[in-house]
């Protein structure tokens, strides 16, 4: 059985969410945090709910319909989201009123919109969707799980139309907290010239991608998904490309049918040592481009990368925005993406066209 | 009249593979185009057929299907000629011909291929060669309708206009083909099989069987004992959890009672060879997760595939109330090691590094419907032959913030809370774990004692009502009980227990009430609430009951519903008062219900 990406939407610090045009004209920060850029939601939501939501239940909400909108489907058959952090600002809202009031005379709208699972929720709610609904939140491998279940739903002809998105949001509180952490570059420099600055630390960022998933061909297909895996804690580089080629293979491919590989690497000098290395040895042959330095770096950020392959591949062109090597005129047809959290979790997935 | 109809033969021929009555007969994945592979299969015939060849590839499909169909076996000289129909159908006609013999025609239009610009020829190039006379027809249909084809054919049969009738689906367009061939006929033969919509509509999707999983192992921890058999006890007792709150530091301490698990942080920290600083939920989740997987005691389980997926609300949240009550007062301030594993995934990944697990983990969060959802993940990991075994389940430590965050929804009841009680005033929030250890069949036999039971159905609906109140039809519980019944193959009346998710609030007895009621009325199973002991554990409600029903059925036991009085007026049932030991029990269902609509049913049943 083949899986197909019938369409696919993203909200993120770029100008993503209408794809006629792909990233040729990238949006520069000068910051160690890129916000999401937000549209008019009215175009998308009911303004009397979207009073009461919260940035990432907006984003997600908005990027959801707009993916169904793409993929002309107005019910889907299943609603699968994924999100490390989950609803941030209401748990810290909460958090904090509760603290500062100690416990006593709290409204509950925060809470309430605070369980992780609200993204996946409200969209069944809008849509009346009574079909299966699950939620995700294991750190940097949540939208490889959502996606292997729509995956496996597909699989086990439970559901067509599955939609499956990757949302997270950076509040000021996350900001502070994961630059106290060490996570991010001590002093600012333009985002389009991340990979560059040759120093420890990464970009912050955040944003939706969703997309819809079906077993059936159409023309309005924008790629096929033909197969996806994680694994944890590998045991050195060379076992990163053991198993990379091991997962290559199981799909009858090698190297040499891959078009393009879409790295994850984040500007991070320790985080990138194992992409670099691995563009000398396996990749050496491969047109390359990166992702994290025009979304940032958050733990669902694959599902840009996702949402990315998905239209480079129905456009045939890869932005010159995101190329690292390779020639700019080349129309993939097998892109890898390959994408580990912290090098604890590593994640490859195969797009090609249909 | 209507008679009894049977489906004695069925071939598909679908994705490079030829299945005959559910059997792969033939595959050539390596097959680089349709008509390639077509030729593959006709030279596996050992037949030599010179019209084949000049047929067109959506006739070759179907020609290819009706002769695979009609051998070992068939006797056509049972029948006169014009006793034997031919009825088809497919989405595109024929297309595909159409488009080649198209762009012929600039070259000057082929003959050859204008013949097969219709799609009855496939079923005349099955009627010459088999000399069947009988009714034909070719219908055009946007997809498979098993409703149409049963019912036609049906009636033909019935009507006596045939005695013998081959009818289905033959579709080729480009590269996408399938091809699903019924042979019906009025007496039954060797293993035929009604010819019905739901047998027809089941052998056209020709989906894999399914493999069982069943349950080797079971943990759990909660307010009414640090282990299966403490709780079982206090079951037997009827000695609920709830007391007044002890561990938390919070100012609604002696005015509402929760359900805290009896050991401290520093007592579950020692036990499991952890560093205190660890948050409950990581300990909680543990100690039930390394019960499960030692009572499971699957040999050589290190040569096998293990995965972990577990399930909580919060993550670790208890420590983040440290960190952010220095934090909001100065950023920099806060003990960065108390936030480090806010993540949900966290409590997952720390448990995984402990049981040695790595070849899978995940963790789920949808609010109280969170460990069910997990248990049944898991087993569909072990279905799609991602691992062989999974620890499934859930923990939730009390914080705080969840008995704020309910406290401000006002549905905490200030006494012992009364699931499915007319008087009922809300749940009373408590905190633990339950795991089950998930195994394939293959796993299942290398265990030195039986299985528990398996896992023979689940379902996953929303209620779509609103995002934290349920619907008064209970919707979303209504399609979580029958989607788990229709998995599983089974009707109401074999459910001998329900495990309520019943959480003693007015809104969910009473939507979870009318839905047992639309789906079981007027025969209801036993039922009961063990939230009545255990207090509500959020995160951690479903794979504690699982855990539960599993133990209902290895002990035939029935669980009370402790404090209930009065049944609920908009109801004639009531929930289970006393224990019950020694009962028949084969088939438990189990109910977890989410905010945000999440709905979930597992049941589980006697191997």
């Amino acid at each position: 059985m083949k899986i197909y990406i019938r369409s696919a939407a993203c909200i993120s610090p770029q100008k993503t969410l209408h794809q006629d045009d792909l990233l040729t004209n990238p949006v520069e920060y000068n910051d160690t945090r890129l916000k999401a850029i937000e549209p008019d939601y009215s175009a998308y939501l009911d303004p009397k709910l979207t009073r009461r939501m919260s940035h990432v239940i907006k984003m997600g909400v908005g990027t959801a319909m707009e993916c169904l909108r793409n993929g002309e489907i107005t019910m889907p058959g299943a609603v699968i989201t994924g999100t490390a952090y989950g609803c941030l600002e209401d748990t810290v809202t909460f958090l904090t009123r509760m603290i500062d009031m100690n416990e006593e005379m709290l409204p509950p709208t925060a809470f309430i919109q605070s369980t992780h699972n609200t993204v996946a929720a409200q969209i069944a709610l809008m849509l009346k969707c009574h079909s299966y609904n699950n939620t995700f939140v294991h750190k940097g491998i949540s939208f490889e799980s959502a996606l292997l279940d729509g995956i496996m739903l597909l699989n086990e002809g439970e559901a067509d139309n599955v939609l499956v998105g990757g949302t997270d949001e950076m509040t000021d509180a996350s900001y502070t907290i994961l630059k106290r952490l060490g996570l991010y570059k001590r002093f600012p420099g333009s985002n389009l010239s991340l990979f560059k600055t040759n120093s420890t630390g990464t970009i912050g960022g955040e944003g939706a991608a969703f997309v819809l998933l079906s077993d059936k061909a159409s023309a309005v297909n924008l790629a096929e998904l033909t197969g996806m895996q994680n694994f944890y804690k590998p045991k050195g580089i060379d076992d990163i490309e053991a198993r990379i080629v091991a997962f290559l293979k199981t799909h009858n491919l090698g190297m040499a049918n891959v078009d393009l590989v879409i790295t994850g690497k984040n500007g991070d000098l320790k985080n990138d040592a194992g992409y670099d290395q691995l563009a000398n040895t396996i990749f050496n042959n491969c047109a390359i481009a990166n992702y994290k330095h025009l979304c940032g770096e958050y733990p669902t950020s694959s599902a840009f990368a996702f949402w990315m392959a998905a239209n480079i591949v129905k456009n045939g062109k890869v932005p010159a925005s995101v190329l690292e090597a390779g020639a700019e005129n080349i129309r993939p047809k097998t892109i890898l993406i390959y994408n580990h959290y912290l090098n604890l979790y590593h994640s490859l997935m195969l797009v090609s066209t249909c | 009249m209507k008679q009894t109809n049977y489906i004695t033969s069925s071939c598909i021929i679908s994705n490079h593979t030829v299945y005959k009555n559910g059997t792969v007969l033939f595959s050539e994945q390596a097959a680089t185009d349709v008509p390639g592979f077509l030729n593959a299969v006709y030279k596996t015939r050992d037949i030599n057929y010179a019209r084949y060849y000049k047929m067109d590839n959506l006739n070759k499909l179907g020609w290819l299907a009706s002769e695979i169909l009609l051998s070992g076996g068939f006797d056509k000289t049972k029948y006169r000629p014009e006793d034997i129909g031919v009825i088809l159908s497919n989405r595109n006609s024929s297309l595909d011909t159409d488009q080649r013999y198209l762009k012929s025609v600039a070259d000057g239009a082929s003959p050859s291929l204008f013949v097969y610009t219709l799609p009855n020829i496939v079923t005349g190039e099955i009627c010459i060669r088999n000399h069947f006379k009988g009714e034909d027809a070719f219908f055009i249909a946007e997809d498979f309708d098993a409703d149409f084809i049963t019912n036609y054919v049906g009636k033909l049969l019935d009507d006596d206009v045939l005695q013998a009738c081959i009818c289905g689906w033959v579709e080729l367009l480009g590269k996408e083909y399938k091809a699903a061939l019924f042979l019906i006929e009025k007496v039954k033969t060797g293993d035929a099989t009604l010819f019905t919509k739901e047998k027809v509509t089941k052998i056209f999707e020709n989906k894999k069987p399914l493999q069982d999983v069943f349950i080797a192992g079971v943990g759990v921890i909660t307010a009414m004992g640090n282990n299966v058999a403490e709780c079982l006890s206090s079951f037997e007792r009827g000695e609920a959890g709830m007391a007044d709150i002890t561990h938390l530091d919070t100012v609604h301490a002696g005015k509402l009672p929760v359900a805290e698990v009896k050991m401290t942080n520093v007592e579950l920290a020692d036990k499991n060879g952890m560093d205190v600083g660890m948050s409950r939920t990581t300990l909680l989740s543990l100690t039930a997760a390394k019960e499960a997987l030692k009572d499971a005691a699957i040999p050589r389980i290190e040569t096998l595939r293990v995965g972990f997926v577990s399930a909580n609300t919060v993550g670790g949240m208890d420590k983040s109330e440290d960190f952010f009550i220095d934090f909001i007062t100065d950023n920099s301030k806060g003990k960065l090691k108390n936030v480090f594993d806010h993540e949900c995934g966290s409590m997952t990944e720390v448990v995984a590094n402990q049981l040695g697990i790595k070849d899978y983990m995940t963790t789920i969060s949808t609010a109280c419907s969170s460990s069910a959802n997990a248990i049944f993940y898991g087993a569909r990991l072990i279905r799609n032959d991602v691992v062989d075994i999974v620890v499934a389940g859930g923990a939730d430590a009390l914080t705080k913030f969840t008995l704020n965050g309910f406290n401000t929804l006002m549905i905490l009841d200030k006494e012992f809370c009364k699931p499915f009680d007319e008087n009922r005033r809300g749940l009373n929030l408590g905190e633990g774990a339950g795991y089950v250890v998930l195994v394939s069949e293959k796993v299942m036999k290398t265990l030195n004692r039986p299985a528990y039971c398996k896992l023979s159905g689940y379902n996953n609906s929303n209620d779509a009502y609103h995002q934290t109140a349920s619907s008064p039809e209970g919707t979303g519980s209504y399609l979580a009980m029958k989607g788990a019944l229709n998995k599983a193959g089974l009707t109401t009346s074999d459910i001998d227990y329900i495990n309520l998710h019943g959480t003693g609030t007015p809104n969910n007895d009473n939507a979870e009430g009318t839905a047992v009621k639309r789906l079981f009325d007027p025969h209801y199973p036993p039922m009961s609430s063990t939230k009545s002991f255990t207090g509500h554990t959020l995160g951690a409600s479903g794979g504690i009951e699982a855990v539960f029903s599993v133990l209902a059925i290895k002990h035939g036991l029935i669980y009370p519903n402790l404090r209930f009085e009065t049944r609920m007026h908009e109801f004639s049932f009531e929930p289970e008062t006393r224990f019950k030991k020694g009962q028949a029990i084969s088939h438990v269902m189990s109910n977890s219900f989410g905010f945000g609509g999440n709905c979930s049913s597992l049941i589980f049943s006697k191997i």
